[in-house]
Order: structure tokens, then sequence, then C-alpha cells
């Protein structure tokens, strides 16, 4: 009991260490005394910067050739904390007091919640970590097959002390893996005991709150804000890509998910003083502020975000191919979008926006990215092949883009039905100098295309994994909708004027069907999770399984080669962790289906038939030139095949697992 | 108030995430979802016939069978304690070592209950 207890702190001081205290102090740096940022947007960005910071400082010892230790990565995160604290102490003095109290004024009225507000929000986030906890609870443990690739990677990274090349596979990318390793250093943890599962929980409530303070800043409205809290957070909490996601081990979505808000949130906030005519004085309506300490001042903070996103985006790009594939449309959209609406005043937006972009920081920090990029560290998806992979025409079934029905499955009927209202109302609605409804609407538009008609886009992908990505877009426009549905004061933003005096039946029928919609939403939200607590952790198979491979890592050695079926024994992928010899060690016998004409794998038959026919001469030619000599397999399926062949020893056998050794 | 939420999001956190360490710790013994047993060889790659029963269910009372072909050489029972493990010797079978064991197969059978179990060696 003292042992679990002593591991949950260590646990603890190593998350705050590495995933809050670098962003936090590199935010203290860079905004120094300025209020930019509230005290809970600070706490949320800290997270995210963290995590690339300590990206960068892993990929600085793997170019100077400096071991990734437990020394190490304590000495570089202080270095560089220590260097940001530095800078903030000492050179913190630089933001005049009229800066202060300009940002000030906006802030504390945006972020100062009502105490119904604020209980609403306590509510909405305990529910919110409740339902996930509880699921997770059952489904913690270590099983998911995408958990166990990722956290041998992971722990290559934790016994090796160097970054992996990942043997060349563009599948994996590093900045999925460095925390993992890094916690896994700092505190000598089990991969299996559950704190994988927690970090990306973590991670995921995270990106959660990200997109409550992006919504809160787009929107002006805490309202809304809250309610995507609810959209996102609460409904369809366990669901893809919530917390199946988290306990599947899907690494790159639930960082994604994280990073690509944020780097949003950053990008938002630069081209946020476009929008400042309520917050301060106009700067595009033809007066001649230029000179103006407030425009200096906005701008000034506008070329500090603008570095951050840039560094964010780097950090995105390290992280996940897909999300940073799926960022590039967007973004591809969003620029010219903003600009082709925006077109009366298009030579002032790009004057100030140049002003930004060319700046020193965002320069420096645009240029520093590339050098990381190019020659530092080299991400290993960054290649002609890969692109061929990710561009052309659909090559699979599953990437020729997803029906409607296929959608509301994906994202749950409410939010697409709602979001499709609050896309609609955006238009409607749309505030030209706001880059946040432009990003909105580019974020969810190029999303539904690229996961609808990925054809158009000449995108070969498959189209259920981007679809998972809209249920973020589509949970702020739900909260939207909502908002805009249920405050009758807001028809005069739709329309330019009230559509009636509100009488006692349009208030009465408002009313009820508030409370008729709020029904459907949160009884299909909620049951949605409540479905996926009706599955159980097989135990017994997976302790069988765990058993076996530390019976096999006992008793054989990297001579030894060894198969094993990914069909019918439960959490097989984690048994290279046991092991240690390689990405593809043990060898696997994939889905039957991916041995078909169009499967991955078409052209690889070894490892078929070296367990469904071991007898025939095409394994016995396998068997010679890839030198196997354990198999593994699940004796209730595929046990009769290897008992009739004298050559096969059967070595091991509980209820789930045979061992069989060839001689 | 933005503290308060602050304070309440990290609170919240690590409750849950401490409930959810305290169920992931019973991954890292291997001492869980115990309800079953199983039999292996010590030395799977050699001709060595030690043998193991590993018992992680609630039966305790084991019959074992040493079969030389079809032919039984030796059996018994052993209690073996839930969570406990049972080595076997080959040295202590006579009729093992005094036998040619070329060309044969040899077998363990190990049954509890209704259920049974088997492994072997062909030489």
């Amino acid at each position: 009991m003292l042992n679990i207890i002593q591991n949950q702190i260590l646990f603890f001081l190593a998350v705050g260490f590495l995933m809050f205290l670098p962003g936090f102090c590199l935010l203290l740096a860079v905004f120094r005394k300025s209020a930019a940022l509230s005290t809970l947007e600070r706490f949320i960005i800290s997270f995210g910067l963290s995590i690339i910071v300590v990206d960068f400082i892993l990929f600085t010892y793997s170019k100077l050739n400096i071991g990734i230790t437990r020394i190490s990565i304590i000495l570089g995160v202080l270095f560089f904390s220590a260097v940001c604290f530095s800078i903030y102490k000492f050179l913190g003095h630089g933001v005049s007091n009229w800066t202060l109290r300009v940002q000030n004024e906006p802030e504390d009225k945006l972020f100062s919640f009502s105490k119904n507000q604020f209980i609403l929000i306590l509510l909405l986030l305990f529910l919110t970590i409740f339902i996930k906890t509880a699921y997770l609870s059952t489904a913690i443990a270590p099983t998911a097959t995408d958990f166990g690739h990722h956290l041998y990677w992971a722990k290559t990274i934790a016994e090796t002390h160097q970054l992996t090349s990942y043997e060349g596979m563009p599948d994996f990318i590093i900045g999925e893996h460095t925390m993992f390793a890094s916690i896994n250093i700092l505190t000598g943890l089990n991969f299996l005991t559950g704190w994988p599962v927690v970090v990306l929980f973590l991670i995921n409530l995270l990106g959660i709150l990200t997109v409550f303070i992006l919504t809160l800043r787009i929107f002006k409205n805490k309202l809304i804000a809250i309610l995507t809290l609810l959209f996102l957070g609460v409904l369809f909490a366990v669901a893809s890509p919530q917390a199946k996601y988290v306990s599947g081990g899907v690494m790159g979505n639930i960082f994604g998910n994280f990073l690509m808000p944020l780097a949003f949130y950053f990008y938002y906030r630069t081209f946020e003083f476009l929008n400042s005519k309520n917050q301060y004085p106009p700067l595009l309506l033809g007066e001649d502020v230029a000179s103006s300490r407030q425009e200096r001042a906005l701008i000034k903070n506008s070329k500090t975000f603008l570095s951050l996103a840039v560094f964010t985006t780097f950090g995105l790009f390290y992280t996940h191919h897909l999300t940073s594939f799926i960022f590039l449309f967007i973004f591809l959209l969003l620029i010219p979008l903003f600009l082709i609406v925006n077109y009366k005043d298009v030579e002032v937006v790009l004057k100030k926006s140049a002003k930004i972009i060319f700046s020193p920081q965002v320069l420096g920090i645009f240029v520093l990215g590339l050098i990381f990029f190019f020659f530092v560290f080299t991400p290993t998806y960054v290649n002609t092949k890969a692109v061929d992979t990710a561009v052309g025409a659909a090559t699979k079934s599953t990437r020729v883009g997803l029906t409607i029905t296929n959608i509301k499955q994906t994202v749950g009927e409410p939010r697409l039905a709602l979001g499709f209202l609050g896309f609609l109302l955006l238009i409607l609605t749309f505030r030209r100098k706001n880059f946040g409804y432009a990003l909105l609407a580019s974020w969810t538009f190029m999303l539904f295309i690229m996961s609808s008609f990925p054809n158009l886009l000449f995108v070969d992908l498959p189209s259920s994994r981007i679809g998972n990505y809209l249920s973020y877009p589509l949970a702020i426009l739900s909260a939207f909708a909502f908002y805009t549905v249920f405050r009758p004061e807001s028809y005069e933003t739709l329309w330019g004027k009230k559509l009636c005096e509100k009488p006692y039946v349009m208030d009465k029928l408002l009313k009820s069907a508030f409370l008729i919609l709020l029904a459907f939403v949160l009884v299909t939200g909620l049951n949605d999770s409540a479905q996926a607590f009706k599955k159980q952790a097989e135990l017994t198979q997976l302790n069988q399984t765990f058993d076996v491979s530390k019976y096999l890592a006992d008793n054989t050695n990297a001579n030894d080669q060894i198969l094993k079926d990914h069909n019918y024994i439960t959490a097989d992928s984690w048994m290279k962790l046991f092991f240690m010899r390689g990405y593809k060690y043990p060898q696997s016998r994939g889905f039957f289906s991916r041995y078909e004409a169009q499967g991955s794998r078409s052209g690889e038959i070894c490892t078929l038939v070296m367990i469904s026919s071991p007898g025939s001469d095409e394994a016995k030619q396998c068997f010679s030139d890839t030198k196997t000599d354990f198999l593994v397999i699940n004796p209730m399926y595929d046990a009769p095949q290897f008992q009739k062949l004298p050559e096969f020893n059967q070595v091991y056998m509980s209820n789930d697992i045979a061992v069989y050794y060839r001689k | 108030m933005q503290k308060k939420l602050i304070i309440f999001i990290v609170a919240l956190f690590i409750l849950s995430s401490a409930y959810l360490l305290s169920v992931g710790s019973k991954f890292e013994t291997l001492n869980f979802g115990k309800n079953w047993w199983s039999i292996y060889f010590v030395s799977p790659k050699d001709n060595s016939l030690n043998f193991v029963i590993e018992n992680h269910s609630g039966k305790t009372n084991f019959h074992y069978v040493i079969l030389i072909d079809k032919e039984r050489i030796k059996e018994a029972d052993e209690n073996i304690r839930k969570d406990g493990l049972l080595e076997f010797s080959s040295r202590n079978f006579q009729e093992l070592n005094s036998r040619n064991l070329e060309n044969k197969k040899i077998t363990i059978e190990v049954s509890t209950g209704d259920e049974k179990k088997e492994i072997y060696k062909n030489f």
C-alpha cells in the first residue's frame, strides 16, 4: 500500500515537473507581467507548451549525443525553466502599467463568472471527469493493441536512453512517445500499471479545456463556452475520440485534439486585434492610431501569440501526422476565406498582419523550428512515400468517404443536428473581422469535406479517422446553436431586429422546446456512454498473456523467433514489451482479412500459414526462411494442427494459451 | 474565481487519477484476474522433462499422469494452493530415466475437476 502511494506521489510530481513547469515558465518569460492571458488560460496552455518544450530538449540531446537519462532530463527542464524564470524576473518590467490596465479590464470581465455559471462549470467538469473515470476504471487494463505498440517505443527510448528511428517505419511519430519515456525514466514506473492511460486522460481533458477557452475568446460569451463543456465534455464522454481513445492508446488523436485547438487558440489570439472594436479602440476604421501605445501593445502581444502558434504548430508536426495533415488543409481554407470575407479591408489586414508575421520573434521561432525539423531531428513520416500514401485516389473502401449516417454514428445525432444548425447560424451571423468565425467555419467545413468527400481533395486516408475530429468543432457549433436558439434576444444578431415581443405563448413554446431538446441531447449523449460500460476487461486472458510472455522472455533469446496470434490472444501486442527485441518481435499472425488480396499483409503469407497449416510445404519453407521456432496460439482455435505433427513439442499450456516449440 | 476553478480541476483530476492508478497498480505484479492454471516445461528447448504446475484458480487438488507414448508410467495427486506452483524434476521419475526415449512421445497430463491439460515432447 505504501509503495502504491509512493508511486502515485512520484507520478504526480513527474507530471507537474515535465508537463507543467517548463510551459509555465515559458509563458512567464514571453508575457512577463502582461495580463494578456488569464490565470485559467495560463494554467491550460502551460501543459501544451511543456509537452513541446520537453520534445525539443530531447531533440537537442539527441543531436548532441547526450543520453536521455533521469539526470539529463531533470537538468534540461530545470535549465530551461530557470532561464525563462530569469527573463521574467529580470526583464519583467518592460510592460507598462497602461498596457496592464488595458489588457486586464476585458480579461477580468471575460473570465469572471456569476455564481450560477461557476456552479454549472464545476458540475459539467465533475460529470466529464466522473464519467470518463468510471469508464476508464473498467478499461485501464493494458489490452489495447495500439497502446502496446506505442508503449514499446516509449520503453525503447527509456531503455536505450536515446530517441528511436522507429526501424524506418513512418507510422510512428516521436512526439507521441517522448513524454511517456520521460515519465518512465523519471519515476521508474512500470508501463503496465495504468499510468499511461492517466497521462492520456489528462491530455484529453486539457483538449476539452482548450476548446472551452477558445470558444470563450471567439464568441466572448460565457454561456456558449459553458455549453461547449456540455457538448464536448459530458455528452459522448466515452465514445471515440474521447475516453475510448484514451483507454485504446490512440495517442496521436488524443495529442492532436489538444495541440490543434491550442494552435488555433494562438492563431486566433494573434489576429484578435482585428476584431478589437468592442474591446479596444478600433484599428481598422481609418483612425490614425498607428503610433499609439495601445496598438503597439496589441501588436506586441500578437507577435508573441504568433510565435507561440508557430511553436505549437511545430510541436503538432512532431506529434501526429494525421492531425498535422488535417491542420494544413484547414489552414489552406482558413487564410483565403478570411481574406475574401475581409476583401474591403484586405490591404489593411495584410499590412498589419505582415508587421506581425515578419517580426524577429516570429521569424526566429519559424527558422528555429525549420532547423530542428530538417537538421536536428526529422520525423520519420517526412518522405515522399508518406505523401504518396496520404494523397491520391482512394485505395480502399474505408477511404471513399463517410455517409451522413456514418457521421451521425461518429459524432452523435444531437451534435450533428445542432452542429449543422450552428454552422448555418454562424454563416448567417458571420462576423468577418472575427478570425474565430472564419476559423470555426474552416475547421468544420474542411473536416466535413475530408471525411465525406475525400476524392474532391485527393485525400487517401481512412475516412472514419478524419470523421472523429469533427466532434470538436461540432461541439462548439452545437453550443452556439443551442445558445442562439434559446436566447430570444440573440435573434437581434440574427435578423437585425427582434422577431417578436416574446408574448406569453411564444415564451412557453420556447421553454418547452428547450426542455425537450435538452432531454433528447442528454439522453442520447449519456446513453452512448452507458452502453460502453457493458464491456468488461478480459483480465484472466490478459494475465495469461503476460505470464506466457514472461515465460518466453526467460526461456528464449534473440536467436529464437516467436510467432504469436493476434486474432485469438488478448493483449498480444503488449508481449513485445516483455522481450524488447525489436518492434516486429515477436512476429504476428494478423487479422485474416489482411491476408486477402487487398489486405496490408497480402504479400506476407508466412505468418498466416505457419499457424494455420504448419504441416504444409509452404509453411515448412516459411519456418526455414524465418527460423521461427516458438508459436503462441489459443488452443481453443489452433491446437489440433500442431498436435498431429511430431516436429512440434507442446511446451506450455494454460486455459487460453498454448506454446509450441519446433525442434 | 479562476484560481478556485483550477484548484477544483486539479483536485478532481488527482482524485480520479489516484483511483485509476490504484486500479492499474495490480497489473504490475501480474497478480490479477486469477481463475486459471497452467503447466509448462521448465526448459522448453532441450530434452529436460522437468515441469511446473502453476495454480491461479480456486482448485487445489491436481492429478498428474506421465505417459511414454500411451503407456502410463507414473501418476499421482498433488495439492497446490492458490497462487502456488510446484516443480517436478524428472530425476525423481525412475521409469523415465531407465527407458530409452528415442522416437517416443513423453506426455504430461494434468487434471483438476473437469479440466485437463497436457504438455509433451517428442524425442
